[in-house]
């Protein structure tokens, strides 16, 4: 669901299948349930952050709130296929909650979660434009309605103010469910883990 | 690469907007003072930083991104390898009015 690749990685494409896997997603999406991808449509969205030295801000890609990015589909038979790129702000770091005050990424000894307020945590599980450019992003993001809140935290690690440009390119993928029978008989299709299958 | 010239005056003058999704850089900086005495010239950078912890309804914040004097009648030129960022608007305001004292801005938008 959340994944971070060494490439760019590639789209779903129609006639493609995912698998929801690791747990149950939603009242509707359960673990195991296989769809088919019917369209794709391809959405760029960019946004900036000026930051402060020593700050952070949050940003939340749900669609819950009027402040949110609005980065979940509204629909029940959607599936956004987001890949995140970066550009500007060198020193600026990220960190993904989902959902908020949850830390996605973090090594299992228990006072080793990420926190941008504490030098010795700053530097733990953080994404930067080195790790994912504007141009060749490698962070891969599915969302789907009524999904927990995805948040990044974006912090400025730097020593002067900073612009940070997101640029999101959505795949708007329109899905089928595909019944027990027929999925039995896939065997290619992409794997969509549940954030706390890894977590 | 773009450039804009403006004239010295003591009101900021706006050299150029960058917009919302990309970085300004300026690359080159050149001021020609023909005017009877010494000019300083200061680039700022205007621009409104977005809500965060310590500053949750931020008001537009101005810094100063370069100042340089230039003699009466000199010429000054700097090609600045590792340039200049600005994030908003750039500005240039100048110590005194000087029709005679032109700053040319050569600039990227990245």
């Amino acid at each position: 669901m959340i994944k971070l690749f060494t490439e760019t990685p590639s789209l779903l494409q129609p006639r493609h299948y995912v698998k929801f896997t690791g747990k149950d997603f939603t009242d509707y999406i359960y673990e195991g349930d296989m769809f088919r991808i019917d369209k794709t449509q391809q959405i760029i969205y960019e946004q900036a952050i000026i930051l402060p030295p020593g700050d952070y801000t949050q940003l939340d890609l749900s669609s819950e709130t009027t402040t949110s990015l609005g980065l979940y589909p509204t629909s029940i038979e959607t599936l956004y296929e987001i890949l995140v790129g970066l550009k500007g702000g060198k020193d600026m770091l990220i960190y993904i909650q989902v959902p908020a005050g949850k830390f996605f990424a973090r090594l299992e000894k228990p006072e080793l979660f990420p926190n941008p307020t504490v030098p010795q945590l700053r530097y733990i599980s953080t994404i930067d434009v080195d790790t994912t450019p504007y141009k060749e992003p490698k962070l891969r993001i599915h969302t789907i309605k009524d999904l927990e809140p995805i948040i990044f935290i974006v912090y400025n690690d730097g020593s002067d103010y900073e612009k940070l440009i997101f640029r999101f390119l959505i795949n708007k993928c329109k899905i089928t469910r595909v019944s027990p029978e027929e999925a039995a008989r896939i065997d290619v299709y992409r794997e969509i883990e549940h954030y706390e299958a890894v977590r | 690469m773009a450039s804009v010239v403006v004239s010295a005056n003591t009101t900021p003058q706006t050299a150029f907007t960058v917009p919302l999704n990309k970085v300004g850089k300026i690359k080159l900086l050149e001021i020609d003072n023909q005017e009877a005495s010494a000019i300083t010239i200061t680039i700022l950078d205007v621009f409104t930083p977005t809500p965060s912890a310590s500053d949750p309804s931020p008001t537009p914040v101005t810094v100063t991104r370069k100042v340089v004097t230039v003699d009466a009648g000199g010429l000054y030129t700097e090609k600045i390898d590792g340039y200049i960022e600005i994030l908003g608007v750039c500005q240039v305001v100048a110590s005194a009015v000087g029709a005679n004292c032109n700053i040319t801005v050569c600039y990227d938008f990245e």
